[in-house]
């Protein structure tokens, strides 16, 4: 009940998974909702929570045990590490506190994936260990995915450089390391001695967790592992702020008038609604005023995308390639959407009155100028909006909004038809597949909650996929897009979310970077399938490289590429699979997907892991079907 | 398989952009020469920020014409002052205007790939160039069926289209970018 309460107020969980946790620990539902009212309350009482005494106690141990009490303490269940002698107190501190488990993960890229997969999934604690300034690179991929995605995940790896022994170029020993993280976190703090250790990590999961959300960097000499001192634990819930801001209300005023006004408003989602589980206030704002709904570039899917409103994500980071009925919105509203520019052309042009709502400030006003500035957890931010929205609603407006749903309706459904001709390709039941068709037998395969982590760069599976995050289909994107994650996050998904049905989607150049997580998935049971796109080939590099050569060039005429082969030998993905103790096949044939997807949902059921290495087709300029390789000189 | 690159999403907005444009496209073209003259170093910094040279030297516009689509980029996003803006029309009114030659088509197999005025070609232009440039497909010649496919798989990306339009843009491509006859080296 207590971390109930505790991943309640700090956001960790939505108020319907803390009412049905509750019941399904027995509780009844008028009690839990009870509960729920109550500390609502005291949440929002000013004043500093009770403190209990179990809340702030005096340890008395090493440096290590310190560690792995002030870990349990901030609410921590797993440590994703890869093995230091350094960290010796430490792992024998585990021995008799069973309640934090340590998943040893055999590369510190997909280990930190795997955390990241983990935090993401369950809205809970967890920290990634590295060996020093030898381990530490190894995760730094996905410490900058998780600072692009703005996961709060806590990275530790101890430091020698201010060992007795310093200034020896000794072994791992690196001056400035935490120079390295800096760049892309919210914290990265050394304990200047022993007794900070419990503090620093304190401080590395407040800051972490503090919206808007961002991985940390704590780090210590190894020798202050192995001391003995004596220092405050502190429970997490007693130093998180539990910052959830409302909107300025004036601004709020302003925005609901510009919305009740526009002709054409659009609507932007993003994953601070995910992360604040803001869906049915979102959806209740969009068909309040019957606004078009559509996604740029984000992690998660943050609108129901079987929803009348829903016009389906920006393609080209710009609201002009959307396709949407009623032409050049007048209004564009975004709520949570990071909006990422990656040339000086604007998402929404300057000539279209914009709303920003989110929970970082700092990149409100950025790029985009505002009409309306909200800065705001999403959750409370709508809620305001709708009330001052609804308190302006005439007959006119309402008329108006319903007609535009239906316009909206309409073009959904069409949308849908034009987004099933895929299956009218004429290389549809071709071999090598055809990755649509891969991922259209998937979409008929997978359960109606499954979970996709996507790690594929030339997949779009909008054609056959339609999500929900309130409780249908679920999507992962790799958004940060340092490569190798998707096996670890699949990973960690499924440890967070046992009894859903987890498929990893990833192209054979993506899988290559990170597949030892599929160990960990052997090893802890987690009954995830992994279907590898293998062509062989780098086939996105190879088709952008050659439009930046203007579509021609000499190694177009002469068919020779150096940079995307993966073949000759082909590898075989399945095999890699199997050395980790991962079952697996190849599949060449849509008839031999179909069977290997039976023979996958089996598997799983018995809560083993899969994996299908799927033979599809090269396309592009250039391509033979004997492509040439470099020679050895 | 491998993820959109910051230039993959360059190459889609700077698509887009010459999507809008009105004036008649010639096709695509390594950045062409630029004459000496006022307002030269401002096209190749203001418009080179944003997209490749090519894409806007390949078109051809009178001073006026000019001035609208800066007017758009400057709607767009781009930091350009009225006089830069003034400049850059004069500037390519005068060398990049209705009179001047069509830039140089990169050669393939002999054949100019300007786009010829068959019947399927504004289909074309108007719906691939939502999201790419030409170049991304001009060094492709293959059979119809294969652009039919190609064309479907586009729909896979989020292309809404319908089988009219995919049916007209295969039997174009087919017509301008089928495979080369191998003996003559001309298409089939």
């Amino acid at each position: 009940m207590r971390n109930l309460v505790a991943q309640l107020l700090s956001n960790g969980i939505s108020r319907r998974d803390f009412v049905r946790r509750l019941v399904a620990a027995g509780v009844t539902t008028a009690a839990a909702h009870s509960i729920l009212d109550s500390v609502t309350a005291i949440a929002q009482t000013p004043g500093t929570p009770p403190v209990s005494p179990e809340s702030i106690k005096l340890f008395q141990g090493t440096g290590g045990e310190a560690f792995a009490e002030q870990l349990i303490a901030s609410g921590v269940k797993y440590v994703f590490g890869n093995s230091a002698s350094e960290d010796a107190h430490f792992y024998d501190a585990l021995l008799d506190r069973p309640q934090l488990q340590y998943i040893l993960t055999p590369h510190e890229g997909p280990g930190a994936a795997m955390a990241a997969g983990y935090v993401k999934a369950s809205g809970q604690p967890a920290i990634v260990m590295s060996a020093g300034a030898v381990g530490l690179p190894n995760a730094l991929g996905q410490m900058f995915n998780a600072w692009k995605e703005q996961t709060p995940l806590v990275f530790y790896a101890y430091r020698t450089e201010d060992s007795l022994a310093s200034g020896r170029d000794g072994f791992e020993e690196l001056p400035g390391q935490e120079q390295l993280a800096a760049p892309m976190t919210k914290l990265s703090w050394t304990a200047r001695r022993a007794e900070m250790i419990p503090d620093t990590i304190r401080r590395a999961f407040r800051v972490a967790w503090t919206p808007p959300y961002g991985p940390t960097y704590a780090t210590w000499n190894s020798d202050f592992t192995e001391e003995r001192f004596s220092a405050e634990i502190i429970r997490h819930d007693q130093v998180d702020p539990r910052m959830r801001v409302r909107p300025n209300p004036v601004e709020v005023e302003r925005a609901a008038q510009l919305l009740v006004e526009a002709r054409r408003p659009l609507l932007i989602v993003g994953d601070e609604i995910y992360r604040a589980k803001a869906f049915d206030k979102v959806v209740q704002l969009a068909e309040l005023l019957a606004i078009p709904v559509t996604q740029a570039r984000s992690v998660y899917t943050n609108f129901p995308q079987q929803h009348p409103l829903w016009v389906g994500n920006i393609p080209a980071a710009r609201i002009e390639t959307l396709s949407y009925p009623g032409g050049e919105p007048d209004l564009v509203i975004n709520i949570g959407n990071k909006l990422q520019h990656n040339s000086t052309a604007l998402t929404v042009p300057r000539r279209i009155p914009f709303i920003d709502m989110r929970n970082d400030s700092a990149s409100i006003g950025n790029v985009l100028t505002t009409a309306a500035p909200l800065v705001a957890d999403v959750a409370y931010g709508t809620e305001d909006l709708l009330a001052a929205v609804n308190d302006r609603l005439t007959p006119a407006i309402k008329a108006r909004a319903a007609q535009r749903l239906e316009e909206v309706r309409a073009f959904g459904a069409k949308a849908r038809q034009m987004r099933a001709l895929v299956s009218r390709n004429p290389l549809w039941d071709a071999s090598p597949l055809e990755a649509d068709r891969v991922t259209y037998e998937l979409a008929q395969w997978a359960d109606r909650d499954a979970i996709v982590i996507h790690e594929g760069g030339s997949l779009e599976v909008a054609h056959s996929w339609e999500f929900d995050p309130r409780g249908g289909r679920e999507l992962f994107f790799y958004y940060g897009a340092h490569l190798g994650s998707g096996i670890g996050t699949a990973a960690g998904v499924q440890l967070a979310r046992p009894g859903k049905q987890v498929i990893c989607l990833t192209g054979d150049g993506s899988f290559l970077f990170g597949p030892t997580a599929l160990w960990n998935m052997a090893r802890l049971e987690l009954p995830v399938l992994t279907v590898v796109y293998n062509n062989h080939a780098y086939s996105g590099p190879h088709n952008r490289a050659i439009a930046n050569l203007g579509g021609a060039g000499r190694s177009v005429d002469a068919r020779r590429f150096v940079h995307d082969y993966l073949g000759k030998p082909d590898m075989d993905m399945s095999a890699i699979a199997r050395g980790f103790g991962v079952d697996s096949e190849r599949a060449k044939t849509p008839a031999d997907l179909k069977a290997a997807l039976g023979r996958a949902r089996r598997k799983m059921a018995d809560g083993k892991p899969y994996l299908i290495d799927v033979e599809v087709a090269r396309h592009g300029p250039g391509w033979t079907d004997d492509p040439w390789v470099p020679t050895r000189a | 398989m491998f993820p959109l690159t910051r230039g993959a999403a360059v190459l889609a907005g700077m698509a887009l952009w010459a999507a809008s444009l009105s004036l008649q496209a010639q096709g695509p073209a390594g950045t062409p020469p630029m004459p000496d003259g006022p307002g030269r170093a401002l096209v190749t910094m203001q418009c080179a920020n944003c997209h490749a040279l090519d894409v806007a030297l390949g078109k051809r516009g009178t001073t006026v014409e000019w001035s609208a689509i800066v007017k758009t980029m400057v709607e767009r996003g781009a930091p350009i002052t009225d006089a830069d803006a003034a400049s850059i029309a004069a500037y390519l009114g005068q060398n990049f205007g209705p009179g001047a030659p069509a830039p140089a088509a990169v050669a393939r197999g002999g054949q100019a790939s300007a786009l010829p005025d068959l019947p399927g070609r504004d289909v074309l232009t108007r719906r691939c160039m939502q999201c790419h440039q030409m170049s991304m497909w001009t060094a492709v010649r293959q059979d119809r069926k294969a652009w039919e496919s190609t064309i479907y798989r586009m729909v896979g990306r989020g292309a809404l289209w319908t089988e009219d339009d995919i049916r007209a843009m295969a039997d174009y491509l087919a017509r301008i970018r089928g495979p080369l006859d191998s003996a003559r080296g001309k298409p089939q």
